[in-house]
């Protein structure tokens, strides 16, 4: 009976998913590139890593390809009490481990007990599940996570690469073991679509099949994940049918666009692109020249010539893809140069004779720092620039490495004044909050507002979902005021699919991956 | 020649040692840290337990005896990219470089040697301006651009052999090692050839006008085995030293190409473990590479005494 209902249940999940009319075929190998070796072990971050663990591992949870909202994936159900403290899972009973093993509730409770909130084992999204006491076992299939404090977001933190580990095969190691499990790692063991077939380093991971998959019997015979480090050389293997999904930047479209070979996706997905601004910085501690820049540069034009105009112009933080808590009445404020020169006049940046303005003796002047190597925002940098430029605002440039950017504004203070940047959030509102919380270390842009604080952690731990979405929206309401950074796009995802491919989920190739069951190609 | 040896050796380690703390020291003194440390999605708090977990935190002298000090008990270390031991990287990747740059030398060696001998004899004739413009070409191609054009013509257009890779995943039969071999042995010996042709000119040139060949020539002895046997064997002297200072080059070197065709060797690991400030990897490399570098260079040596007698131990 149990199982009827869940095979109902998977039923009802694959109905509304949009599928095409015509019948799935069945078989064939579905390949994409990755940029670097992979860990096939879902406690080290990175995305090369989280891509190829989304097929082999479930997690507790997955998201709704429409929505975004979190669903069952090796959780049938689960429910809230009424304190908020305390989430029941009821477990699917028909999972197999890839080794034949049946899963059960002891999975998920070492994999939250022993590696998601163990301290001597090195979780990089350890911080997501920091509200976490314990996970106890009820019996087979039932497993009760108390928390110390209520976290509505945490089934949604359930879904973002945090996969459930089999008990049977880790519980012996240590957790220096843990770090590197060498011998797990030799033949990973998951619950996902794809098993293990083989890694070859520098080179390739190979999966197979999953046939006793719990969701249903996967359409493609297998996967591989190629290592392809330079970007030419993945749209070259994809021009010459070699792999099937390249995720472009919008500047590599032109080369495609007009391939028959070639099919492109475009889907939304939660992330913004935005010019980070030291809010630490004296110039920019005020509001008026925050708002100066925003209505300075102008974002549609942006969007049009950086982005091929594959998204939509952001008004804050928080994106569209979660329509829940999302404020559509908010507008962005408009590209109005004369408006901003006279908000720039009013905080007393006055037009000089040499076209630069200046307070007391002091010129306006920033220095916009960028990773070169990353088209979309050296071209963002190089729009500002003009486009501040004509306002009387002196740009100058300093690139670096990517990395040396990151370290460079996650310093405390922050070592930076203006820089193009990008956030990637979970698909809650919380997982925005730690970037703009003023005591966070992920505050990179310095901002402090004491009331954003406060709503920021009431909308954390309020349970009802209608009032967490007005706490949020008062949330954008200020930040809209506030204008702590310039947000530019809501940039799409653009999927370059091989025309092969018959379906490939509608949704941001991490979150699609978790359905990697679904993704199916003509023979 | 023993003791010679032996001074050798003892010099060839103290340069190692310099090499590695040199390295060390400058991979520590790059900004940002190891890749695994900085995901966007990781806490700053988080960056810092880690940090701690992996000793990065130490300093560096501190951080470089522990790797010594493993490296003598002949561990590597981890990779904090792959997560995998280094020593096991370098023994996957260091076969697939010896064969694409064995390979690649051998055909530039084959190809150019004879070709270089020609255009010495056929001095300024249309064969020797013709390969002196050809070999002019030949090394001014970037390999980043040369290889994509190779891909595009070859695997995108005319779809004859494989874009990149080592072997078609699931196949792992000769023929298709070979098919992948194709394109990124003609991007990589290009350069090589074009080297090794205008060397082995110049050298060849520089023996035919020796007083030696003028009197062998003069005895009547033919032209054929003046050139075979008493100008090529000198002239293969420079010769066999410029090979012994690509043998290292082209471990190390083969990084744009192995990049671009996607070949499983040591200079893309090299090249992902610089990206990702993967320290153990790039010291392992680095290591691996300069006992390379040291070994050819003594055998080389070795090998010039033994072709030019004039050459003495000190």
């Amino acid at each position: 009976m149990l199982r009827l209902a869940a095979g109902l249940a998977a039923l009802a999940m694959l109905l509304p998913g949009a599928m095409p009319a015509q019948a799935q075929t069945t078989g064939g190998t579905f390949s994409l590139p990755i940029n670097d070796d992979p860990q096939i072990w879902p406690v080290a971050g990175g995305l090369y890593n989280i891509l190829v663990n989304k097929v082999v591992y479930s997690g507790l949870v997955r998201y709704d390809l429409e929505t975004l909202e979190p669903v069952g994936d090796l959780a049938e159900s689960w429910e809230v009490s009424e304190d908020g403290l305390t989430y029941t899972f009821t477990l699917r009973d028909n999972v197999l481990w890839h080794d034949g093993e049946p899963f059960n509730a002891d999975d998920v409770v070492f994999t939250i007990n022993e590696i998601w909130t163990n301290e001597e084992v090195p979780y990089y999204l350890a911080n997501n599940f920091r509200l976490i006491e314990e996970a106890t076992r009820v019996n087979d299939f039932t497993v009760e996570v108390s928390l110390s404090q209520p976290q509505p977001s945490l089934p949604v933190l359930m879904g973002y690469n945090a996969a459930v580990l089999p008990e049977h095969l880790l519980s012996e190691l240590t957790p220096e073991q843990l770090v590197n499990p060498t011998e797990f790692l030799q033949n990973p063991v998951g619950t996902g679509p794809f098993k293990f077939v083989e890694y070859s380093p520098g080179a390739y991971v190979q999966l197979a099949r999953n046939e006793d998959y719990f969701d249903g019997v996967p359409h493609l015979d297998a996967m591989t994940f190629r290592i392809v480090p330079d970007a030419n050389a993945q749209l070259a293997l994809l021009q010459s049918g070699e792999v099937d999904l390249v995720v472009i930047e919008p500047f590599q479209l032109e080369a495609i666009e007009n391939n028959p070979n070639v099919q492109i996706q475009s889907v939304p997905v939660n992330r913004h692109e935005f010019v980070a601004i030291n809010n630490g910085v004296e110039a920019l501690s005020d509001v008026n020249v925050r708002k100066a820049l925003t209505m300075g540069l102008d974002r549609e034009t942006l969007l049009q010539a950086v982005f091929a105009g594959r998204g939509t112009v952001a008004t804050g933080p928080f994106t569209p893809a979660v329509g829940w808590a999302y404020d559509t009445s908010i507008e962005p404020l408009p590209y109005d140069p004369e408006a901003a020169a006279a908000l720039l006049d009013e905080a007393g940046w006055v037009l000089g004779g040499d076209g630069i303005r200046a307070k007391d003796g002091v010129p306006l002047s920033f220095t916009l720092l960028y990773d070169p190597s990353n088209p979309t925002r050296a071209r963002t940098a190089l729009v500002a620039q003009q486009q501040w430029g004509a306002l009387g605002i002196q740009i100058g440039f300093e690139t670096s490495e990517y990395r040396a950017i990151v370290e460079r504004i996650r310093q405390s203070p922050p070592d930076y004044e203006l820089n193009p940047n990008y956030l990637i959030a979970p698909p809650d509102p919380d997982g925005i909050a730690n970037y703009y919380l003023s005591d966070s270390l992920a505050n990179s842009w310095a901002y402090n507002n004491p009331e954003v604080d406060a709503l920021l952690n009431e909308g954390a731990t309020t349970g009802d979902q209608a009032a967490r979405a007005e706490i949020y929206k008062q949330v954008q309401a200020i930040m809209h005021e506030d204008q702590p950074n310039v947000f530019t796009v809501y940039p799409d995802e653009i999927q370059a699919l091989s025309a092969a491919v018959e379906r490939f989920p509608e949704a941001g190739y991490r979150d699609a991956l978790g359905w990697a069951h679904l993704i199916s190609k003509s023979q | 020649m023993g003791r010679y040896a032996i001074r050798r050796i003892l010099e060839a380690t103290a340069l190692i040692l310099v090499i590695t703390m040199a390295t060390f020291a400058l991979i520590s003194s790059a900004p940002g840290g190891p890749s695994i440390l900085l995901d966007p999605n990781m806490t700053p708090e988080d960056t810092e337990r880690l940090r701690t977990l992996y000793g990065l935190d130490r300093p560096i002298h501190e951080q470089y005896f522990r790797w010594l000090w493993q490296v003598l008990q002949g561990n590597l270390g981890f990779s904090l990219g792959v997560g995998r031991p280094v020593a096991e990287l370098i023994a996957g990747a260091l076969p697939a470089t010896l064969l694409l740059s064995g390979l690649a030398l051998l055909v530039a060696v084959l190809v150019a040697v004879p070709l270089g001998i020609v255009a010495a004899v056929r001095r300024n004739s249309w064969i020797d301006r013709t390969l002196t413009t050809v070999s002019f070409f030949g090394l001014s191609l970037p390999v980043f651009w040369y290889g994509l054009m190779l891909i595009i013509i070859f695997a995108v257009i005319l779809r004859w052999l494989p874009a990149g890779g080592m072997f078609t995943p699931g196949n792992g039969s000769p023929l298709d090692l070979l098919l992948h071999l194709i394109l990124p042995v003609i991007a990589l010996s290009t350069s090589l050839m074009a080297e090794l042709v205008r060397y082995t000119r110049s050298a060849m040139i520089g023996v035919l006008r020796q007083d030696y060949v003028r009197t062998a020539r003069a005895k009547g002895v033919a032209e054929n085995v003046v050139i075979t046997r008493h100008a090529f064997r000198t002239a293969m002297i420079p010769v066999v030293t410029l090979l012994g200072l690509l043998i290292p080059r082209l471990i190390g070197g083969a990084a744009v190409t192995e990049t671009v065709f996607t070949w499983p060797g040591m200079g893309r690991l090299a090249v992902s473990a610089a990206f990702n400030q993967d320290f153990p990897t790039i010291m392992g490399i680095t290591l691996v590479i300069s006992v390379t570098v040291v070994l050819s260079n003594l055998i080389v040596d070795l090998l010039y005494a033994k072709l030019d007698p004039r050459v003495s131990y000190r």
